[in-house]
């Protein structure tokens, strides 16, 4: 279970993502930093504090969206470009994709949308779940690039 | 008597051919860039360049620049020919004084812009420059002032493009914003109103020129940059083929070409692009393939707003405006960006007599609160506008969605469509079918056994009776129900036909296009 919060530090707001996980420990995902970065654009946002390598000893089946931290927090968030629901979920931490390969494909409008990578490079974190609802800007992926 | 005089020109005229000498050109050339002499030789037909205002120069009286001797004044003005018509130009030159902006330099591209006008021809700006000639002061700024008001002027009556060939900062980038189409390169040009010093001061981010302003950024996130080229001998060819579709001004029509038939494998594949199964996304680009002349198509701002894909093309040599949905991106909604850019394209076309035709494949608007903040309702506004207000002949065809709003705002016959068609694989309604059962149904669902089977139902049974091509066809509001592998000769031949269409309006001052 993925909960998000949005958090203010000096002034500037950063979304996170707490997952909860058996033995208790916070796992803290990607933080986007969302004060003035336009939802729509979420690809490539620049995020200000590198993200949390997964604690030591964390389980190893701790659920798919916990795929390997992104280093130093360089990554590609790949975001949801309009409200829907995840039909099909194409790619898996640690694959290599090529840019405009289907990564997911995103029910919205009415229409099956493919969501494909922006750049080539290694799938860093795998946040997209089938059936999940998202939202405009919510994370779907993190690409590392490469 | 004149033997002195003789000499001067010719030692003056080699001077002025120079530019900035010879290890300003070196460093011109090392940067990967062509000199401003170089561009026009590329955009002029072989030897047809002349060139008015070589000997002009700032005063020499201007505090910093005394004793710095600028023929030309850091641009080149004159005109030519691309491809056999007179064309007008300016090329600022950064090997001389950066390429920057003052009083004479402004002076000339005021003078080419009114000869432009008053010939009705296209001007073509080359923009390198240093910005604003901070030495001359505010002369520099009404020299901007001038060239934008001479732009406006212009807008509607030649066409105006403009060619980023380095730095357009601040200010000056406003004269291409006001013109038809910019053209940036990669690598090479950066446009922006404050530059990364700037935004690192005031809000302490750390940004490059090239992410800033370069033309990545333009082409795929501001919609400035209507096409981008790898050099600048291939933005200046892609000049001459833009110019080639173009009228010289809005009375004449567009330059007809020799027919040709679309591309083979293009047009076979027509009847099996659009997908049976209506939430199956494609690229409505095969489509317009299967329809145009064989490499005709010209793709505008096609890095930004993919929800809409708008360019020119040709049908049997005649060249024509496509407005279209793209349903694999954005499952081809409309939203803010995909508003504006169809709604620019459509008066672009509208101003210089090139008929448009709409393919409409497109669920409605982009639900949520960003786009209602972002004043979706007023962008949304732009393209009934432009639809409505265009003069020139207006061809739609539904090849599958044409919901609500959007089907209003896509050239419907209401609207203003001198013809609308749709295909058999069209679903013309207020919602998609989904929506509207739940609505009409909804006692009759509730009150099932088993609700989810009604619904389903009742969903079939509105697609079946209402969200089809034949409701609207026995209304009128579509002319005529036609098959994908028909719709090409359809066009041509209905364009024929509206070839000499003439629609007056009342004379007014102008319109108030809401912005």
């Amino acid at each position: 279970m993925i909960r998000r919060y949005r958090v203010r530090v000096d002034g500037q707001e950063f979304e996170v993502e707490v997952e909860s996980l058996d033995a208790g420990v916070a796992a803290v995902g990607t933080p986007a930093a969302t004060g003035g970065v336009p939802a729509a654009e979420g690809a490539g946002a620049v995020s200000p504090v590198p993200a949390s390598p997964a604690p030591a000893g964390a389980p190893a089946e701790a659920g798919p969206e916990t795929g390997g931290a992104v280093p130093g927090g360089a990554g590609e968030e790949v975001v949801a470009p309009l409200p829907g629901v995840v039909l099909e979920v194409r790619a898996e931490s640690g694959q290599r994709v090529r840019e405009g390969d289907v990564l997911c494909v995103l029910e919205a409008m009415k229409m099956e949308n493919e969501i494909t990578a922006p750049i080539s490079g290694v799938v860093a974190r795998v946040a997209a779940r089938p059936g999940e609802a998202v939202n405009t800007g919510d994370l779907l992926f993190v690409l590392a690039a490469g | 008597m004149s033997g002195g005089r003789e000499s001067e020109l010719l030692r003056r005229r080699q001077e002025a051919l120079q530019g900035g000498g010879a290890e300003r050109v070196a460093q011109q050339h090392a940067r990967g860039k062509l000199t401003a002499r170089e561009r026009l030789e590329v955009l002029f037909d072989a030897g047809t360049f002349q060139e008015i205002g070589q000997l002009a120069s700032h005063r020499g009286d201007v505090p910093g620049l005394e004793g710095r001797r600028a023929p030309g004044d850091g641009v080149v003005t004159g005109w030519g020919r691309v491809g056999g018509r007179t064309v007008f130009a300016f090329a600022q030159d950064f090997t001389q004084i950066g390429g920057t902006l003052g009083e004479v330099h402004a002076q000339k591209i005021q003078k080419v812009q009114e000869m432009a006008l008053r010939a009705g021809a296209p001007l073509v700006g080359l923009q390198d420059s240093g910005g604003a000639r901070i030495q001359e002061g505010v002369a520099a700024l009404d020299g901007y002032a001038g060239i934008f008001r001479r732009n406006t002027l212009a807008s509607g009556v030649i066409p105006q493009v403009s060619v980023i060939l380095g730095p357009c900062a601040g200010g000056a980038v406003y004269s291409p914003a006001l013109t038809d189409v910019v053209v940036m390169v990669e690598g090479t040009s950066q446009m922006f109103i404050t530059g990364p010093d700037v935004i690192r001061a005031v809000t302490g981010e750390e940004i490059t020129f090239e992410e800033l302003g370069g033309a990545r950024a333009h082409y795929t996130k501001s919609g400035v940059a209507h096409l981008v080229a790898p050099d600048d001998r291939a933005a200046l060819e892609l000049v001459r083929r833009l110019l080639g579709y173009l009228p010289a001004n809005n009375i004449e029509d567009p330059p007809r070409a020799e027919p040709q038939e679309p591309d083979p494998q293009a047009a076979a594949g027509l009847e099996a692009v659009v997908p049976e199964d209506p939430n199956r996304p494609y690229d409505v680009r095969r489509v317009i393939d299967g329809l145009v002349d064989a490499g005709s198509w010209l793709e505008l701002q096609g890095g930004f707003a993919q929800n809409a894909v708008t360019g020119l093309a040709r049908l049997s040599g005649r060249v024509v405006g496509v407005v279209a949905n793209q349903p694999r991106t954005l499952a081809g909604t409309l939203d803010i960006d995909a508003s504006d850019k169809i709604a620019r394209f459509v008066r672009l076309c509208d101003a210089f007599n090139i008929p448009l035709v709409t393919l409409v494949d497109t669920p409605g608007y982009l639900p949520g609160r960003a786009q209602e903040h972002g004043g979706i309702i007023r962008h949304g506004a732009k393209v009934l506008y432009a639809y409505a207000e265009a003069t020139v002949p207006k061809v739609s065809v539904i090849l599958r969605k044409a919901y609500g709003g959007a089907y209003i705002a896509m050239c419907c016959r209401g609207l203003g469509a001198d013809v609308a068609w749709a295909w058999p694989s069209a679903e013309i309604a207020v919602m998609g079918p989904e929506g509207a059962a739940n609505i009409i149904y909804r006692r009759e669902i509730e009150a099932a056994e088993e609700p989810a089977a009604e619904r389903s139902r009742r969903v079939a049974e509105y697609r079946e009776r209402l969200a089809n091509p034949f409701v609207a066809a026995e209304r009128g509001f579509v002319d005529e129900v036609i098959l994908p592998g028909e719709t090409r000769s359809r066009l041509i031949g209905a364009l024929e036909a509206l070839a000499d269409k003439r629609e007056e309006r009342p004379a007014r001052k102008h319109g108030n296009l809401p912005v």
